[in-house]
């Protein structure tokens, strides 16, 4: 029989990273955190454009997604 | 001659016929019953050479055996081995078909869900390739061994979708599971989340 993790199903496979905004954090932080270098917040602005309109303009509590 | 002597002859005559049909009878069933086990075991043989070869061969070992009981001329021995082998023949078909699709679940499982986890892996590591600098969690070497994984779990992960399409579920789900679990050393080594189905 195969094991559990072999069966799950397809949300279980969901390989999405999430981050929630904390007070004092920016955009530039949060890319810096992830990857090591600010300038690349773009790629989170980029991936959560639905949501963020304004990379200036994140709120505490948000769920953003990480690409 | 006698007519005591004569009975006797005749009752010998009889006796004989008696057992030389008994024997014949026996070797009939004998035969039958090794035609019938025979059958069973070449209608199981693609699926059971494929998914229990170890079940199988034994079967096939069985098989050999009671034919050469057969030449024997032991036909009770040979009829109870046949019977014993139809019996097995059918487990091992059971086995191969269990086998089969289990191996079916974890493939529609992971052919859903290995490719997501590839895509999350290259893009991350995509935008790692343009920072100025690897996150504090991350070093050098663990970036360079990521990159040279991605390149691998794609080739082992091609290698898999061509199996399966050739009809080589063992395979295919050896490779997927390989793709699985270096994908998700991999993503726990940059600081991704693995996704719980991929957790080891």
């Amino acid at each position: 029989m195969g094991t559990d993790k072999e069966k799950k199903g397809t949300d279980e496979w969901s390989s999405e990273q999430w981050h929630e905004v904390k007070k004092g954090e920016t955009l530039w932080k949060i890319a810096e955190h992830y990857y090591g270098d600010g300038s690349l917040y773009t790629k989170i602005a980029d991936a959560n454009r639905d949501t963020i309109k304004d990379p200036n303009l994140i709120r505490i509590g948000q769920r953003i997604r990480i690409p | 001659m006698s007519i005591v002597k004569r009975c006797w002859s005749v009752l010998g005559v009889v006796l004989a016929i008696v057992l030389v049909a008994g024997c014949s009878s026996e070797q009939g069933a004998a035969e039958q019953a090794l035609r019938a086990a025979e059958e069973l075991i070449n209608k199981a043989r693609d699926e059971a050479a494929k998914y229990v070869p170890e079940q199988f061969s034994g079967l096939e070992a069985a098989l050999a055996s009671a034919k050469e009981t057969m030449k024997k001329g032991d036909y009770k021995a040979a009829l109870a081995a046949a019977t014993d082998l139809s019996a097995k023949a059918k487990e091992t078909a059971a086995a191969a078909a269990a086998r089969k699709n289990d191996l079916m679940v974890s493939w529609d499982g992971m052919s859903g869900g290995v490719p997501k986890m590839v895509d999350a892996l290259k893009s991350r590591i995509d935008i790692l390739s343009e920072s100025k600098k690897l996150p504090a969690n991350v070093t050098q070497a663990q970036f360079d061994n990521a990159k040279s994984g991605l390149a691998s779990i794609q080739q082992q992960w091609t290698e898999a979708s061509e199996a399966y399409k050739a009809g080589d579920l063992t395979e295919a789900v050896a490779k997927a599971k390989w793709s699985r679990d270096k994908a998700a050393e991999i993503m726990s080594s940059l600081g991704m989340p693995v996704p719980a189905a991929a957790k080891l």
